[in-house]
């Protein structure tokens, strides 16, 4: 019997769309941001090709960006080649993106596509821009008038990509042309049909080729390209009827393609106008003049900046702590038990289980709900406008570090979770502004770091615990500042770029747009739990069970006379002859490479290597550090390695080299300042 | 109109008030933790006003808010007296209901870990300055709503 | 105070426009990346935008006019350096 091997099918899509319009953010949506780069033949024009996979079809896409263009002329080489391309190489697809904000260009285009016979796919996008313009686009209206698929699109949010390329696939199943979108007048149409006939008579090549209503449009509207292709390809008797057929219709509208390209547009607008609704903008510009008024006001616009800050970071901790502690009871407790109890599986197994990745991801997600919360809060003050007007009061003080004010976002992002707060950099036009923001996001404070710092200074600085922990906070912002400021006067050297930013009119927060930027942003935090994480205690668990004399077993997680044998011991006592000076030994260094992973898990480490469990463990943390070491410590912490899915979003943004810069110095800064604080203190304290 | 405008003028008196006792409140919280955490002195009312700088700030700022809409009024922009009403009482009111969100929080918390809810806590929460001031501040906010609701008809 | 050729126009900086009036662009002093990023937001030769607060401490607000119906739309934020970049005739004072 012979095998069969199932061969994927390869289906061919085009992206077009007039310039400006987020072709290359959709374009980049669809095929992961991975493209080949080249230029179309015989011109230098980039020519940008990727692709997806549909699993639906057992096929995989080849996705085609087409030039941004304005129309389908034969003027200009971008037209050209975007025309070309789809009547020759006839895509499966053709993907037009539209503004929301502008329809009635997008419409000539998208009608003149229409008329080639392409099998069309729109996605409106930016359609949150024509909603701040006071504008609402009936999408379903649209898909009814036009007759093909209208998918709505925030291309920058990733709203509505799943959406699209699922129509899409849908659209190459069930191919749809409407070449006879647009109607030009009784007389004239009567004559475009005859001369389709004529042609399909005559050269039924060229009309198999290309479709014969668009050769005919363009010959009538004597386009140099098409006119000397059918002179090619007919003799000259019928060159002379077809000839004598556009005289007649010159005669009846005068300049055919001026007349075409006339009711062509006033089709586009007509259509406009039919599914535009207008939302009353006048109101909530006055609404929004006053309240900026106070808002961005001179003197009161910095304090309410600061407390609309204190409400965001309270609501975040102090309400997520009941959903925390659940997680936690959950976790840490009834499940890591039960997995223990298991007596059936081999001991390794189990601790692997409940000491390795139970423990190292339950402590991690005990953290989701103070940044779900976070993020949620955040997604609401920039879904009203309130962000927009956060950087504009900011920027007075951030431009003293020649740090543009859009930078605040991404470090108060940087609060809850690095990660997202390194994505959210995009935002930033300037590169060098973009990449210094990106290489001092880490030095937020992030949620992770806050137990440590909780649990030391409980254990050890008394009466000052709250106090020190604030001033760790504070640390971060001095840090995050100076370092900009560093960086932007010596390696990003480079003209502070003028502060240009939109103010959007204050609207109410809708839900759905809150929640999903929420999630997209709490969901950076749940897959670096997922992966990185997970990865990483799996590795920390075999370093803490096996050593160089060999395997070690799991009773080594609960006595740190063994654990001392292993890998983790050996590095720690490594790295510990640099930290002695700190008054650190080699297991609170080794809880630090742990911290390498993810910071959320330096505590539970300290508890392992210190052999207590948690309650105990700031009685025997009191034992082992001094409140100048103690300190020192939490510094440490806040400055040294950003955690591994943070170093992973800054090589994804900026490259790897930024990556290891960051690596380096923050390790570098976090050693210096241990050090000098260690000498300075110890001589201050006698 | 004038009936219009005296709503206004009592919110915005009232408003005046309130921001003294906010910025007083909101220095004493700042003297508060001058006093305990910095120096080892005495902390006054620190049930009612907590010795947290980050609330004096917001409690200032409030206070700051408020008082500018007697000063608007005076300055005949009736417009931006409105505005300070309805910015620091909606802040103030949004302050006040962390404050009794977190409260619940604290409760279903300790419900949770299986610790003791104690009740003075509770209460105390809920009878901190900035809850307080925040219950009051229903008053201004809502008469201040009244007005801009008959200035936009 | 910067003069158009040929014209008795008195060209002001942005910057130097007081809160409340309403301006015309005339020039954009900058580079390629700048006019850009301020057509993209609708500040291009030729708009006509009236100025919300003028810069002083911290940036200046504008709002933009829609050039076919008269409605005051987009607001956009400009730091001083850029409001100084764009020159503007005073159409009506604040």
């Amino acid at each position: 019997m012979d095998k069969v091997v199932s061969k994927k099918h390869r289906y061919t899509v085009a992206i077009v769309g007039i310039p400006n319009v987020g072709k290359s953010v959709i374009f980049n949506k669809l095929t992961g941001g991975k493209a080949w780069v080249g230029n179309w033949p015989g011109v230098t024009v980039e020519k940008k090709v990727g692709r997806f996979k549909a699993e639906e079809l057992n096929a995989e896409i080849e996705v085609v960006d087409l030039p941004g263009i304005y129309s389908l002329t034969a003027y200009s080489v971008d037209e050209l080649i975007a025309r070309n391309f789809i009547i020759e190489e006839k895509p499966d697809v053709v993907v037009i993106i539209a503004n929301a904000a502008n329809l009635e260009r997008s419409l000539y285009l998208i009608l003149s596509i229409m008329e080639l016979g392409a099998n069309v796919v729109v996605a409106l996008n930016m359609i949150d821009i024509a909603r701040s313009e006071g504008y609402e686009i009936l999408h379903d209206k649209l898909e009814q008038v036009l007759g093909i698929p209208v998918i709505p699109t925030i291309a920058v949010s990733n709203v509505g990509i799943e959406e699209l390329r699922k129509s899409i696939i849908n659209s190459i199943k069930r191919k749809v042309s409407r070449a006879r979108i647009v109607s030009y007048g009784k007389e004239l149409e009567r004559i475009i049909s005859r001369m389709e006939e004529i042609l399909t008579k005559f050269s039924p090549e060229l009309t198999n080729r290309y479709p014969s209503r668009w050769l005919v449009i363009k010959f009538l509207e004597g386009d140099e390209d098409i006119t000397s292709k059918i002179r090619r390809y007919v003799s000259s008797s019928v060159l002379d009827e077809l000839t004598k057929l556009k005289r007649k219709a010159e005669e009846i509208v005068g300049d055919v393609e001026e007349y075409v390209t006339e009711v062509k547009f006033k089709k586009a607008m007509e259509i406009a106008r039919l599914v535009t609704r207008h939302v009353s903008l006048t109101a909530k510009i006055n609404v929004t003049d006053i309240l900026d008024t106070i808002l961005t006001h001179k003197v009161l616009g910095i304090p309410l900046a600061l407390s609309i800050m204190y409400l965001l970071f309270r609501f975040a901790f102090d309400l997520s702590a009941p959903l925390s502690d659940g997680i936690d009871v959950l976790i840490n407790g009834i499940l890591r038990d039960w997995v223990k109890d298991l007596r059936f599986l081999p001991i390794w197994f189990t601790s692997l289980l409940a000491d390795g990745i139970i423990a190292g991801v339950g402590a991690v997600l005990v953290f989701l709900p103070v940044i779900a919360l976070f993020f949620f809060v955040l997604s609401i003050l920039e879904d009203i406008g309130y962000l927009a007007r956060l950087a504009f009061v900011i920027d007075k003080i951030l431009h003293k570090f020649k740090l543009p004010g859009k930078s605040i976002i991404p470090l108060i992002m940087g609060f809850g979770c690095n990660v997202p707060a390194v994505l959210a950099t995009r935002a930033i036009e300037d590169e060098k502004d973009r990449k210094v923001t990106a290489l001092i996001a880490p030095l937020s404070s992030c949620s992770a770091r806050l137990p440590v710092y909780l649990t030391i200074a409980g254990a050890v600085m008394g009466a000052y615990a709250a106090a020190a922990v604030t001033s760790m906070y504070w640390l971060s912002i001095i840090l995050a500042l100076s370092v900009g400021l560093l960086f932007r006067s010596t390696l990003f050297r480079g003209p502070t770029t003028g502060f240009i930013m939109e103010l959007p009119p204050y609207l109410a927060p809708r839900i759905d747009n809150v929640l999903m930027k929420t999630w997209e942003r709490t969901k950076h935090f749940l897959i670096k739990a997922g992966t990185v994480i997970f990865l990483g205690v799996v590795i920390v668990w075999l370093l803490s069970v096996t050593g160089p004399t060999g395997y070690l077993g799991p009773e080594a997680l609960e006595n740190p006379g063994i654990l001392s044998k292993s890998w983790i011991g050996f590095l720690g006592k490594v790295f510990s002859i640099f930290t002695s000076p700190m008054g650190w030994d080699w297991r609170t260094t080794a809880a630090l490479i742990f911290g390498f992973i993810a910071k959320e898990i330096i505590v539970g480490s300290l508890g392992v290597l210190l052999g207590t469990s948690e309650e105990s463990l700031r009685e025997v943390l009191s034992h082992i550090f001094t409140p100048l070491s103690g300190f020192t410590y939490m510094v440490f912490v806040l400055v040294y390695v950003p955690c591994i899915a943070t170093l992973a979003s800054i090589r994804s943004e900026l490259g790897l080299k930024y990556a290891i810069i960051t690596a380096l110095y923050q390790v570098i800064l976090a050693y210096v300042l241990a050090l000098l604080i260690s000498i300075l203190g110890g001589i201050i304290m006698g | 109109m004038i009936k219009g405008k005296s709503i206004l003028i009592t919110a915005s008196l009232i408003a005046f008030i309130l921001g003294l006792m906010y910025i007083v409140a909101g220095s004493l919280c700042l003297y508060n933790w001058i006093m305990t955490s910095l120096i080892n002195g005495e902390a006054i009312l620190e049930q009612l006003v907590p010795p947290d700088p980050w609330l004096s700030i917001v409690l200032i700022s409030i206070g700051l808010t408020y008082s500018s809409s007697a000063y608007y009024l005076m300055r005949g922009n009736t417009v931006l007296s409105i505005a300070s009403i309805l910015v620091g009482g909606g802040l103030a009111i949004i302050v006040m209901g962390l404050q009794v969100l977190a409260t619940l929080a604290y409760i279903a918390d300790k419900l949770i870990i299986n610790e003791e809810l104690r009740f003075s806590t509770i209460i105390g929460n809920l009878l901190r300055i900035d809850g307080i001031l925040g219950y009051v501040s229903l008053i201004p906010f809502l008469l201040g709503y009244r007005f801009y609701k008959e200035m936009k008809d | 105070m910067y003069t158009s050729k040929g014209g008795n126009e008195e060209l002001i900086p942005l910057a130097y426009v007081s809160e409340g009036s309403l301006v015309q662009i005339v020039r954009i002093v900058g580079g390629h990346g700048l006019i850009r990023r301020l057509r993209d937001l609708g500040l291009y030769e030729g708009a006509r935008i009236k100025v919300v607060k003028s810069p002083g401490p911290g940036p200046a607000i504008v709002s933009l006019i829609d050039p076919s119906s008269g409605n005051v739309g987009r607001r956009v934020a400009l730091g001083f350096g850029v409001a100084m970049k764009v020159l503007v005739r005073v159409i009506s004072h604040g």
